[in-house]
């Protein structure tokens, strides 16, 4: 036993070389993937948040709205303006062709709803444009309601 | 007078408004519908009453294509009277209008 060991100590090293590259090969594959994963898991998260802070301004421009609140609205309108276009622009490669029109119809829904209310702000909002800017407010609430129903459900799909 | 590629544009809306296939939406504005298509681009058509010095009222139509916020291109029915049927149509799509007056032929067909 020891002469075989003596004679082919060489060989031996070399096998166990290999069988010891192999398994760090597969282990650095696989914390890779771990790796991946919980970056993507960690998008999907923060992607589900962007979207629960948007669908939270929207509902508040519904309530302002309700309130006759005119002059807070029109700030919250601007506002997720913006967030609608940053989350255009940050998450639009993660988001389905879906999501993207939801968002752009929603951007452009706020447009109008913002040129209504700047030109009514100063004056009482008629009845009839106040009525078509409260059903405007819930179709944008219900589009980024959506679209934070989506983001949860993929980040819980992954988390999973 | 539009370009070659503008008339295709405006037909190609014309088409597959005509066929159902652009989602028209309505907006704040009473005479302003949009859709979004293809992820990226919105389409608005609106209409717009204008008064000329002798107090006449002409009605003219719009049509812009969007890209975030950059206007692509903007087509009115002076360029092409088909705007017209364009903003009609997507005005009964966006608010339903087929299926509201199907409602009502029902509800007449019950009296």
């Amino acid at each position: 036993m020891a002469d075989f060991f003596a004679e082919n100590w060489g060989n031996l090293a070399s096998v166990f070389g290999l069988v010891f590259s192999f398994l760090a090969f597969v282990f650095a594959k696989s914390a890779s993937t771990a790796a991946r994963e919980a970056r993507d898991t960690a998008m999907r998260q923060s992607l589900s948040e962007d979207m629960h802070g948007a669908s939270r301004s929207a509902q508040e421009i519904v309530t302002y709205l309700r309130d006759n609140k005119s002059e807070m609205a029109l700030l919250r309108i601007g506002d997720l303006m913006n967030q609608a276009s940053y989350l255009s622009a940050r998450w639009e490669a993660m988001l389905s062709e879906k999501s993207r029109n939801n968002l752009r119809e929603g951007a452009a829904e706020l447009r109008s709803m913002h040129g209504v209310l700047a030109k009514g702000v100063r004056s009482e909002v008629a009845e009839k444009r106040k009525a078509r800017l409260d059903k405007a407010a819930q179709r944008v609430s219900s589009i980024f309601n959506e679209e934070r129903g989506t983001a949860a459900k993929a980040a819980e799909v992954r988390g999973e | 007078m539009a370009d070659e590629q503008t008339i295709k544009f405006l037909n190609g809306v014309l088409s597959k408004t005509r066929e159902g296939r652009i989602p028209w939406k309505p907006t704040a504005e009473e005479s302003n519908f949009i859709a979004a298509i293809g992820g990226q681009y919105v389409l608005s058509i609106s209409a717009v009453d204008e008064q000329d010095s002798w107090g006449n009222t002409a009605r003219h139509y719009a049509l812009i294509l969007r890209d975030r916020d950059d206007e692509l291109t903007t087509v009115t029915d002076s360029d092409d009277g088909i705007v017209k049927e364009l903003y009609e149509r997507a005005r009964r799509k966006a608010l339903n209008v087929d299926e509201k007056i199907g409602g009502v032929l029902e509800v007449l067909s019950r009296l």
